[in-house]
């Protein structure tokens, strides 16, 4: 049976598992930026962006491995935790400091990979916006600034702005709701 | 100007538009409260605020926890990764790209800003960027040659590899393509060789950072990451010649 389109990461998940070459470039598109957030939390930013890399060619070689029953994103930031962990170990000659180790491990960094798979959903489902609710949507919740000051930086009337943000809230629930819908 | 972008949802945009103000605390007292006695009479407003906070709730926990820490904020002297709008987040339109062609399974090849430096300037400020450079492969075992090029365009880089009598990889086993720095031993694990011993990758140059050899390495699917044992060719770029001690400094 075919998923629905709204079935989001899944559906990348299934594609990557069947060796469709876009499905690589989308599931970085969409989960790229959270990946790198949560590698940020470990490791420097080169660093970062190396274990950004290895995240996902590893998603792309073992993704016969993706159980489409998992949702997608907690199989990513597994593995990108997993890389996040090898990186910290192979640094044999400097001191990791006990906050990002007890971060990282146990119980917290548990929580911490399914808090990030839950806000890389939620990216992944403005980056399905229309660009104009878009642009507005993550401004206000990714940049942190208020309308008025969206208004500004756009050159928009605040009524505008106002009626792009109010859309593109409700779109995005509207859009989060069929993804969880689409994958029962 | 309104704006009249059309509702697939058919969301009613006549009912109060404070509502993510509202929700985001952007309204002084005088004003929230005023919504409040409104949301009191109106039906469609309070079922539209319902949809509005589902909406509301998933994002400021998303951006909460995509928020970079503070102390990466200080730490950073460059500008915040996402420009601002109404361009596309600038990290999203530069890191799809490479991995587009990761996933064609081409090679992809990464340099570092030394080598990009030395190798696409030679020290030179004249020199126009396009002009590609190259550095052969020299084989670490077997017998195998070949050749990479990079041409930088415009804080991008492309590169090309060329490989010539590689043995054929064999079940379960492919040639994977890696940066790596001698003197550290670092390594970044790139992607994977084409059937023909050919590949081509784009990269921002932001990504380049203390790799001076490109290493080609023959390795099986068995779970492992890491780099195998068998290098088979590798092409030094920096300090390769005269021209890189000097840019590289
Ligand atoms: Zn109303």
């Amino acid at each position: 049976m075919e998923l629905p389109d709204n079935a989001g990461g899944r559906a990348i998940g299934i594609r990557l598992a069947d060796h469709d070459e876009t499905a690589l470039e989308d599931a970085y598109a969409a989960y790229a930026p959270a990946v790198l957030a949560y590698v940020s939390k470990y490791v420097g930013r080169d660093e970062a962006e190396d274990v950004l890399q290895r995240t996902f060619l590893d998603a792309w070689r073992h993704a016969g491995r993706y159980d489409p029953r998992q949702r997608f994103t907690g199989w990513l930031f597994t593995i990108a935790h997993r890389r996040a962990v090898d990186t910290l170990r192979n640094r044999r000659t400097q001191v990791v400091d006990v906050e990002t180790i007890r971060d990282l491990t146990g119980e917290d960094g548990r929580e911490t990979v399914e808090r990030f798979a839950d806000a890389a959903d939620v990216r992944a489902a403005v980056g399905k916006l229309p660009d104009h609710e878009r642009v507005v949507i993550e401004m206000a919740y990714f940049e942190d600034l208020t309308q008025q000051e969206i208004a500004t930086r756009l050159e928009l009337p605040l009524g505008t702005v106002k009626a792009r943000a109010s859309r593109g809230t409700r779109r995005l629930a509207t859009l989060m709701r069929a993804e969880e819908g689409g994958a029962r | 100007m309104s704006d009249l972008t059309q509702d697939p949802t058919g969301g009613a945009d006549s009912t109060h538009p404070d509502l993510v103000a509202l929700l985001r605390g952007e309204l002084s007292n005088a004003e929230t409260l005023r919504v409040a006695e409104h949301l009191d009479e109106c039906e469609a407003c309070r079922a539209d605020l319902a949809d509005t906070a589902v909406g509301h709730s998933l994002l400021s926990g998303a951006g909460r926890t995509l928020q970079p820490p503070a102390s990466a904020v200080e730490a950073s002297a460059e500008p915040a990764p996402l420009p601002p709008a109404p361009t596309p987040p600038g990290l999203l339109a530069r890191w799809s790209r490479p991995l587009a062609l990761v996933a064609a399974a081409t090679a992809l090849v990464v340099g570092s800003a030394a080598v990009t430096g030395v190798v696409l300037r030679g020290g030179d400020e004249d020199v126009p960027v396009a002009t590609p450079q190259q550095a052969d492969f020299e084989p670490v075992e077997g017998s195998g040659s070949g050749r990479v090029q990079m041409v930088d365009d415009d804080g991008a880089v492309s590169m090309t590899i060329e490989t010539r009598d590689l043995p054929k990889a064999g079940k379960g086993e492919f040639y994977q393509v890696w940066l790596f720095n001698p003197e550290t031993g670092k390594m970044l694990s790139l992607g994977i060789l084409g059937p023909e011993g050919k590949g081509g990758f784009e990269f921002p140059d932001t990504l380049l950072g203390g790799y001076q050899v490109v290493d080609v390495s023959l390795e099986k699917d068995d779970g492992d990451p890491a780099h195998s044992v068998t290098s088979v060719l590798r092409a030094t770029y920096a300090g390769s010649d005269g021209e890189s001690g000097t840019a590289a400094g």
